[in-house]
Order: C-alpha cells, then structure tokens, then sequence
C-alpha cells in the first residue's frame, strides 16, 4: 500500500486547541490557519521575528518539506521573552533544565507562570532556548524566580514586560538584550508548488544482479554484451516520440558508445499493454532510424522482471513509463536505471558508477548534492548497513531457493563488510546446505572471530571438523561449546566419540557420562558408552557390568528389535562371561540385520557370533572403532 | 507505459496507459537484425519492508457494520456539501425525520479575547421537541448565508463516524445508529467560524439503495469565532526560504517525489524523518534552525539574516549530510558558550563541535541501534555537562522489519522494538567531547525495547532532578522517575502508561497550578473505534484485551500532573482528537500565559485517498 504511493491517513489537517482557561481547550484548528493538510511531522516554536509572540517552523513528509508559521497576534496581551547562561560548572551553560517562574505584581490570584527549558521534546522537535512567557494583561513583574539546573535558585528583580532578557546564573541583575532593530522581510507567501517530476536518474547504492536476458540472435545463437561490455537495456514504444528522439541519439553517437564500451539493446513494450492509436511495426521503425544496435521485443516476464528490479530499488513503486532505460555493467549488476531519457553523455559519465565503493556509491545516489560524515565509526555504519541490505537480498535468494543467488549477495556482504556477522553466519548455513563443508567451515571460523560465544556455531563447526577428519580443530571447537555451555549433551557425545577415536577412552566414557546426565534419554549415546565399556581392550576401561545394564535398559525401552543394540547386548553378556546368552542375542540381531538388510552390521556380527559360540569375548582391536 | 516527454518546461507528460497484468506475450521476434530473449530470470530478490502490520481496509475486511458506516459516510459527505451549496436535503431523509438545530438555540460563552470567542452548547432541554426537515434545512441556509464569501480552500467539513450499533431485535429492518463527529469550518469575510460537535444519527437502511437519516441528535456542539478576518498565523515560507537555491530544488518537493528515485534503506524511510532544531549557532543573538533530511537527501543548515529570512550553509558549516538523519539539538555540550550539534542518524549519535561560530567539526559518533528516532538532553547526574538520551524504533537488524528472529511482535503490547540509549557527557577539553553509554548502569535498560519514538526530559516530581517520559508505538510509555541518578520506570503507578501508538511527547503546565502536565500524541482513528466496539472484535478475547485495543483508537492524551500522580483528562479536556499525530507542542499561541497546544498530523497523503482512517 505504502510502496505504491496509496494515501494512509492523509490529508488530516493539522490541529490547535486553545486554552479556554477552566481545564478545556477549544477547536481553533481553522482560525489559526494552522490546519494544513500536510503530513506534518515536527514542530519547532520559536519568536523567530522576536517581535513578542510565537512563531512555528513545521516540517512535513510531502510538499512543502517545511513552512514557517509567522504568528500575527494582534493582542494588547504583554509578553516576556528570557534567555538562559548556567555558570558553565555546576549547571550546564544552555540551562537546560532550569526551570523559571515569574510573579506578577498585582496578581492575587494562585494562578502561577511557570516554564521549563528543555532540549528536545515533541517528535524529532528541538524548539527555542529563549523562554517565552504570555503575561495576559499583567504588564507588572514583580519577580523571576530561577531555579537552575543544579537546584540553586536565584531571583532577579527590575524586569519589565514586553522586553528580552538575558539571566546568567549567580549575576542576580538581569541584562536587556538589544531590540531588534531591523525591518523583518517575512511576508504572507505560501510555498512555491513543486515542479513537475521530471526525468529521474537513479544511480543505484545497491547493486544487484540484472536480469538474465538468454538473448539469441536471429540464427540462434547466444547475442549481447560481451565480456568488458556494459548494455543499457533501453524499454521504448513507438508512439513515444521522446523515445524516438533518444534512440536517434544512441544511433548518431553509436561509434563513442561502442568504443566507451557499451551496447545498446532496443526493447519495444508496443505489443504490451493497451493498443496505442499511434503505435506502428517496432523493426520498421528502427530500420527507418537505421537503429545499428540489437532490438527485440519486451516480454511481459521481462517487463516484469525490471519493473521488480526498480521497485526494489526505488521506495515509491510505480509503473515504469516509456522510455526507462537501465545500464548494465559488465559484471552483470544493474547500476544506474534512467526513467525517462538519457543523454549519451550522461550515459558515458555513468559507466564507472557501479566500480566505486558503497560510499561513492552512496555519494552519487543522491538526488542533491550533499557530502558524507567523515568519521570513521559513522563509516563503518555505513558498511554495515550496506552489508545488511545486501544480507536481505542474500536471505530473501535463499527463500526462494536460489542458493547460488544467496551465495552471492551473501559473499557480497561479507566483501562490503567483512566484520557483518549474520553475512557469515548466513553462509556457513548455506554452504553447510550444499555440501561445501570446507567452505562452510572456513565462514563458521570468520563468523565466530566476531560472535566467539555462539555455542550453537561452535558446535556446528566442531561437527564439520569431525566430519573432516580435522580431529584437532574438532576438539577444540567441541571443547568451547562445553566451556560455553557445560551441559550440552550432543558436544559432549561428539568430543566423546571423537576421544574414543583418538584413543582417550577415559575421557571419552567421562564425556558420555556427563553428556548423559545431562540428556539421559539418548540411546545412541547410551549404545556408543555400552559398546565402549563392553569391548575395549583395556581392561581399566572395560565394565561390562555396566555395559549389560546400559544394554539391557536400550533394548527393554526399543522391544529387542534394533539389531544394533542387540549387538551391543550380546557383547556385553560376553565380557560378563554368559556366552550362551549372547550367541542367542547375537543371532537374533543377525536375522533382523540380514532382514534389514545392514550389511556392514551382517559383517560385523557373522565375525563375533563364532566367538560367542567359542565361549570367548569380543574385544576391539587396539585402536577401537568410531562408533 | 506511459510516455515521459521531453517538453520546453522538463514537465513529465504521462499517458495513461498501464500494462495491464494478464498482457499476452507478445507473438516471437520476427525482426531480423533483432535478438530474441527467452526464459528471462525473474529471481528478483525482495527484500522489501514487511508491512504486514498494517490495518486491514475496514470496508473490504469483511465487516458488515463496515460496509454500513461507509455508506452512511457517503452519504454524509453528500449531505454536508449543502452547507456551502444549494440543494434539497429530502433525498437523504426518512420519513418523520426529526432533527435538532445544528447550532443549539443556547450557547454559553465560556471563552472571549482579542482571537477568539468560544461558545458552547448547555445541556440539551430533553423537554424541547426535536424539528424536522425544515430544521436541517434551515440550518444549512445559515451557514450557507455566511460562508458566502468563503473561498474554497477556506471552507471545509468533515464527519467522523465512530461508533456504528444495531439494535439486535431490529435487524430485520436494516436500521443502525452512529455516532459522529463532525466539524465544519468557513470565512464569513470579517471572522473564522467553526463548528465541531458531536451527533448522534439514527438510520434507516434498505438493500436496494443508500441508508436515510431517521434523526440527528445534536449532543456536544462548540463554536469558535475568530475577531480577525485573517488566521492567526501566515505563512511566509516562500519570503524566508526562496533565495535559496535549495529551496526549489529540494524543500517543495514531497517524499513520493524523493522515493520515487531514492531507494527505501530503513523502515522509517517512508515516514518521512525531517527532524528540525532551533538555536543561535553562530551566536548573533538570532535562532537558526537546522533541517534534518532522509537517505540520499543534504541535511540543511538556516542562518537567519536580519531581516529574518533564512540563508542555507549547510555546505559552508560542514553539515549537508546525505546520511538517514532523523533528529537534531543544538545546544552547548562542552560548555564553551556556543551551539554545537547533536545528531540522530541510522545507527548512530553524531556529535559535531562548534568551531567559532563559523562551521561544525565532528567530534565524536556513538553506536546506536540502527533505527534512531527522537533526541532529547538533559544533565541527569547534575554534573554540569549534558547528557543525551536517543530513542530507536525498529529492530532492524537480521533482516525483519518486526523484530528480530524469534522474538513476538504483540500490536497493543509490543516489547521487541529497538534498545534507547543514554550517553553520559565526560567532559570536554581540547577540542574533545567524550561520552559513554550508561543505559544500564543508570537503570534504563528496563522496559527499553519498545518502539520509542520521542522523549522528553522534565521534573514531574519536582524534586529538583530531571525525569524523562519516553514516548513508544504499540503499547506503554515509560516514565523514568530519577532517584540520583538512577531511572525506575514509574508510568503504571503514576497513571500515564497511555497505552496506544506514542508519537511524541510534551511538558506543559496548562492549568497554571505549578506542576508539569503531559500531552502525548497518539493516532486518532474512527476506523479503530467503530470497529473495536463491535461485539465480534477479538470476541474470544479478554475484556481487558478489547479495551486496550479500543483505547489505541482514541488519540491523543493529557495527563494533569496531581504532584505524585496523573489523571487522564484527555476527553473532558477535549484535545483527544489530534487524528494520526506526530509533534505535539505546548504554545502559548496568544499570550494570554494560557498554554495552548498545537498538532502535527497526517500520515501518507498521495492523490489517491483511499486509505483513510
């Protein structure tokens, strides 16, 4: 709604409501003139003119950006105007903060006159540090009461109505300040209409990749820009006589654009949308011109496809009009889009905007000139914004199942800015999702460089090592998500087969443990402990009391029906020396292995049964299995 | 597609011919020197705001009542046309109408100066028999008979229907009441008149054609009548500004102008952020004034002249910034007697020294959260330096518009927005401005994560130290109470949570008694009332639920400053209706020591209304 420019609550006029003086306001919303239909935004009062009343500066989304209110009061109403120094040590030297009080002399009432100086207030809104009192009818002051910002008070006597004075803390006389002596040249002038929007150029700050066009030339093979090439698609009609004039140009200017580098491709939108009174054969029109670039006809996929792409890159979402040009750098990003036509030297002048940094980038976008805060923390803002809108992109490919798209925006923000962590983060995800561990592993070690405690991120990794074979980088990473998080079971089962592996048994059977109680209900785990504690070679590590228990507990809870945990079973009935036993458990877990058909198991299992049968215990070979 | 033609003026001619969306693809290339394309990539990745949050279309939303107060508005706005035009008022009329004189026979004067006279109606005599078609046309022909000399920009009228109900054993009959408020302005040639009352109207509705009124019943009604001809206030922006080479070139074109060739980089973007900061920077004694401007857009700088035009340095002083700005202070921060600037933009605090009154220098930036919104200064700690609390918005990072991953957007409630900060002034010395972010450790970072918008330093308690109210969207404000030092977030208890879409907050004392009182804007919205009183709003919901809802549609808010505590006294006081509101502002507009209060509003004005609320 928003995108397409729809009015939301607009138009509202804008409101005052006068103080009627017993606890209501009234509606003087018209008589005030203050009623504009804007889109106001903020409101800084000020006695601008400083002729005793006050005026308003306002600012607006839509036209006019901003107005100065003058206030014509014409009320024999006497006024005070004060401006504030705090002594610069104690209280801050705007005074901000303070807060004044004026007595008038022959007021009986308990009416008291009372303001404070603040700094900021309304929306987006700082209004005057000059204090402005309406006294009403009262032209006598008896006294100012200030109390300043660090709680002092101070009194300053002798003022008189209608005047402008200057109050500095601990100097209890207050200064006149000097009348203003000029004449004020504000007059009733309402701000001038907009001009028309004329012709955009839109140099973009994002670059994002052009449509593929898949051009073939009339034999059929593959046409466009070549490699070094830039292309400036040009959409056009012929019923658009600016059109004409503009595509006349590319034609007399053909040999400078070509040795600049670029090609031009003529895409008529005739066939598309209503039928046009004045609309004619596109390739007679261009053969009439002597058009000597490529052309086509736009499809309404390709129409679509710019008109997303401009959309995307231009806040107010509106149909292209005719002609719209937009140039293609010969990397393929669409850099500068042209609604309405463009000159070949404009043209030429653009071909290097998409090579600049995101900050010259950002420097030509804008629409007035203007200059970029040069500091370096507001610098790297910038980056990382530029970075975060390039990881949208990257997300939003991703959502749409584009992965190489994803990659690439990704890649592209971490480029823009190589300390972004979600860029990172983002493609480890993606590379993970695609296979490429060891580019994924590379992304997790970057991402967790800047997020070093996202346990989630070194587990990931530590698997991927694992799964790498990098036993060492494995370790360490399992061994930050346990110092991270000490009661995660899957880090303490990964370092825990990991340790198996490398010949640490103790360690290992301690990490199942802890991982265990922490997660006493895994049975892969639970298996892995049994099969250790059952078959290991050392007789140190080997607790087939246990083990049976483990075993029997995994096989009651599953139905005796999962080959592996039977054999983990018949294994450990072996080293309690029921051979018996676990020749029967061995064989049933051999018929539903054939059943299943798990063949290395099948092999395992035909291996140990003998030995069952002979009385003897399965041990591992010195170095023990991975589980 | 439309055509954009080169002419004399650089107008943009348009036709009016858009694609329509089921276009045929066009038959093949037939050209010969043509290229042909095919399969084109439409992998456009949109990376758009989310704007899901937005209100549904009341009359497309299924709602039945919807359908009836749409028509009812129609004919409304049909109606009202009369008080400027002749016509016959029968055809909008049920039989046996009956009507109360839309300006009450007996009207108090409750308010008169050198501006204005106020009058409002007393309570209506239930004894005196309403009129009928003859009233309502009578009371057309008054106003009529005054207005004559209005001219059409001078003249205006509008109805808000807030409330639609049918009498459950009457649905057969196709009859409904509203409640309407409505208000009619116009010039009589020496005085602004208008009129803002409230109406109860009964209806009479059929299938085949537009519902009547069956009465209207006169139940609040207010007069204000200007002693001037002309409005309090003339615009003289074109006379300040116009010299100005960016004056034409930027400030009289809208947002939908810039973003239609700007690129939409934060959510805020749309809104339109032109924050503005008045102060002496160049200490003649004179108030400039500083325009803050959104991505890609220079930030402006107004050095008032003496004879109070504005002459634009921006470029001169250092300060035409393109960044995403959105609020601005000029105040003294190192306390060396002039103006230097502070600066919200996209993810940062930007602090710029004033370097003799000739141009600014950046001293320092501060990291924020990305979507900075309001600006306030106050020294909390009483140490001499100015301290600077920032307001954010959106939660903007890692890609959604509506909070980060996993987090609950809740419409009335919400607590996923962006961490305020509060930097706390080092001191300065040698050209250097130091702060350091004290959120936390000040208390601040308590119920800090909602969708602010605007705060505002005062001492509520009058306990000598500054206190700050924080303004926020969906849900609670905060009222930071200062103990030394530290905030407790006291809204609750003080009464002034004003649960409802904050947009800006003001100090004032307008009932002269001594004591700070708060208005804070809110969005007005008929829509929300009408539709949030109907039985089946979130009908499975709690009461309480219900009644927070309809609370977000009531507008603005005063809260009256009892010492301790506040009491709501937005409705009697009657400046509830500031519509979709953003900077509020006490002024005392006719120095009369009453402050008054003036409203910003309006939301998105394009030409096409059709999004009202």
């Amino acid at each position: 709604m928003i995108d397409a420019g729809r009015s939301f609550s607009g138009k509202e006029r804008n409101c005052v409501f006068l103080n009627t003086r017993d606890g209501h306001f009234a509606d003087l919303s018209a008589g005030s003139g203050f009623d504009f239909p804007d889109d106001g935004r903020a409101i800084a009062v000020t006695d601008w003119d400083q002729d005793g009343d006050l005026d308003l500066w306002i600012s607006n989304r839509n036209t006019p950006r901003i107005r100065l209110l003058r206030n014509d009061s014409t009320t024999k109403h006497h006024f005070l105007s004060l401006r504030l120094s705090g002594n610069g040590t104690s209280s801050n030297r705007d005074a901000i903060g303070a807060r004044v009080e004026v007595k008038l002399k022959n007021s009986t009432s308990k009416l008291r006159l009372v303001r404070a100086l603040r700094a900021g207030e309304g929306f987006l809104s700082q209004s005057s540090k000059d204090l402005h009192f309406g006294l009403g009818e009262e032209s006598e002051i008896a006294e100012i009461l200030v109390r300043w910002p660090d709680g002092r008070e101070e009194s300053f006597r002798g003022i008189k109505a209608d005047g402008r004075y200057h109050l500095s803390q601990g100097v209890a006389k207050a200064r006149p300040l000097p009348q203003r002596m000029d004449s004020i040249a504000l007059s009733p002038s309402p701000p001038a209409e907009p001009s028309t929007s004329g012709p955009a150029r839109i140099p973009v700050v994002t670059l994002l990749r052009a449509p593929k066009l898949n051009l073939k030339n009339s034999k059929g093979s593959p046409a466009g820009p070549g490699a070094g090439r830039s292309l400036l698609v040009n959409l056009w009609a012929t019923w658009c006589a600016p059109c004409l004039v503009e595509l006349a140009e590319f034609r007399d200017r053909a040999d400078d654009l070509r040795a600049a580098g670029v090609d031009v491709l003529a895409l008529s939108v005739d066939a598309l949308g209503e039928a046009q009174a004045k609309a004619r054969n596109p390739s007679k029109v261009l053969a009439e011109l002597k058009f000597p670039f490529p052309s086509s006809q736009a499809t309404a996929p390709l129409l679509a496809a710019f008109q997303d792409f401009h959309d995307n890159l231009v806040g107010l979402n509106q149909p292209l009009p005719v002609p719209t040009s937009f140039l293609i750098d010969p990397q393929g990003h669409l850099a500068v889009i042209y609604k309405g036509p463009v000159t070949t030297e404009r043209l030429l002048a653009d071909l290097h905007h998409s090579q600049g940094t995101v900050d010259q980038r950002l420097q030509r976008a804008a629409q007035v000139a203007g200059s970029l805060i040069a500091n370096p923390i507001v610098s790297k803002s910038r980056r990382t914004h530029e970075a975060s809108i390039q990881y949208r992109y990257g997300l939003a490919q991703r959502a749409s199942n584009d992965l190489e798209g994803a990659a690439y925006y990704l890649t592209a923000a971490r480029h823009t800015d190589p300390d972004f962590p979600p860029a990172a983060q983002e493609l480890a995800q993606l590379h993970l999702s695609t296979g490429e561990w060891a580019k994924a592993a590379a992304e997790f070690e970057s991402y967790l460089k800047l997020r070093s405690n996202d346990f989630a991120a070194h587990h990931q990794l530590a698997q991927l090592h694992s799964r790498l074979r990098q036993a060492q980088k494995a370790r360490t990473h399992f061994q930050e998500v346990l110092r991270l998080k000490p009661d995660h079971a899957l880090a303490h089962f990964g370092l825990a087969a990991l340790l198996a592996s490398k010949s640490e048994p103790k360690e290992a059977v301690s990490h199942y443990r802890a991982g265990l109680s922490a997660q006493p209900g895994n049975a892969l785990a639970s298996n892995n402990l049994a099969w250790l504690l059952a078959t290991h070679p050392s007789p140190e590590i080997r607790e087939p009391e246990e083990a049976h228990r483990l075993a029997i507990a995994l096989n009651e809870e599953t139905g005796n029906k999962i080959p592996n945990l039977l054999d983990t079973l018949a294994a450990a009935q072996a080293g309690l020396g029921q051979f018996e036993a676990a020749a029967a458990t061995a064989r049933r877990a051999l018929s539903l292995a054939e059943k299943a058909g798990n063949l290395q198991l099948v092999t395992g299992l035909k291996s140990r049964l003998p030995l069952y049968e002979k009385r003897e215990a399965f041990l591992e070979p010195e170095s023990p299995k991975t589980p | 597609m439309s055509c954009q033609e080169r002419n004399d003026s650089g107008g943009h001619a348009r036709s009016d011919q858009t694609p329509s969306k089921d276009t045929t693809p066009p038959p093949g290339v037939q050209e010969s020197a043509s290229a042909a394309q095919e399969n084109t990539s439409s992998a456009v990745p949109n990376a758009r705001t989310d704007q899901s949050w937005m209100l549904d279309d009341p009359g497309t939303d299924g709602w039945e009542s919807e359908v009836l107060a749409q028509q009812a508005q129609n004919q409304l706005k049909s109606l009202g046309s009369l008080f400027f035009e002749e016509g016959e008022v029968a055809d909008y009329l049920a039989s046996n109408f009956t009507c109360d004189p839309l300006v009450p026979n007996h009207l108090q004067r409750v308010f008169e100066d050198e501006l204005a006279l106020v009058e409002r109606s007393a309570p209506r005599d239930p004894a005196a028999p309403p009129g009928g078609a003859a009233t309502l046309t009578a009371s057309f022909e008054a106003v009529r008979a005054h207005a004559q000399l209005s001219p059409n920009d001078r003249r205006h009228f509008e109805f808000k229907i807030t409330a639609l109900t049918r009498d459950p054993s009457a649905l057969s009959s196709g009859d409904f009441q509203t409640e309407v408020l409505f208000s009619l302005s116009f010039f009589t040639g020496k005085t602004i008149v208008e009129h803002h009352a409230s109406w109860a109207i009964a209806w009479s509705g059929s299938d085949s054609e537009p519902p009547k009124l069956k009465s209207i019943a006169v139940k609040i009604f207010a007069r204000t009548t200007t002693k001037r001809a002309q409005p309090l206030f003339s615009d003289v922006t074109a006379s300040a500004l116009a010299s100005n080479p960016s004056y034409s070139s930027q400030l009289t074109h809208g947002m939908n102008h810039w973003l239609s060739r700007l690129p939409v980089r934060a959510m805020l973007n749309r809104f339109g952020t032109p924050g503005l900061a008045v102060g002496d920077v160049n200490g003649d004694g004179l108030d400039d004034l500083y325009l803050c401007q959104e991505p890609g857009l220079p930030n402006r700088l107004f050095l008032q002249q003496a004879d109070g035009t504005a002459r634009e340095v921006a470029a001169e002083w250092g300060v035409d910034w393109l960044e995403d700005s959105r609020a601005a202070l000029l105040l003294d921060l190192d306390n060396d007697g002039d103006q230097d600037l502070a600066l919200t933009i996209y993810g940062n605090l930007v602090i710029a020294r004033n370097v003799g009154g000739m141009r600014f220098e950046v001293a320092t930036a501060l990291p924020t959260s990305s979507s900075t919104a309001s600006l306030a200064a106050a020294d909390y700690d009483r140490d001499g330096w100015l301290d600077l609390f920032v307001c954010a918005y959106v939660q903007e990072d890692g890609g959604s518009s509506m909070g980060a991953t996993g987090e609950r957007f809740v419409y009335h409630d919400a607590k996923n927005g962006a961490a305020n900060s509060l930097f706390h002034n080092e001191g300065a010395s040698g050209g250097k401005i130091a702060f350091r972010e004290v959120t936390s450790s000040t208390g601040l970072g308590i119920n800090n994560r909602r969708w602010s918008f605007a705060a505002s330093w005062e001492d509520f308690d009058h306990d000598g130290d500054q206190d700050l109210y924080v303004a926020n969207d969906y849900g609670r404000n905060n009222l930071y109470r200062n103990d030394d030092g530290h905030f407790v977030d006291v809204a609750a208890a003080a009464g002034v949570e004003d649960s409802a879409s904050g947009m800006s907050v003001a100090w004032g004392d307008y009932n002269r008694d001594g004591r700070m009182d708060l208005y804070v804007s809110n969005m007005f919205s008929a829509a929300g009332s009408r539709i949030t009183t109907q039985q089946q709003f979130k009908s499975g919901t709690a009461p309480a639920i219900r009644n927070r809802f309809l609370r977000f549609a009531r507008g603005n808010s005063l809260f009256r400053n009892g010492g301790e505590s506040f009491q709501d006294v937005s409705l009697a006081a009657n400046v509830n209706l500031g519509r979709w509101a953003w900077s509020s502002n006490f002024v005392d507009l006719n120095n009369d020591a009453w402050l008054d209060l003036v409203v910003a509003n309006g939301y998105l004005s394009s030409n096409d209304e059709t999004g009202d609320l």
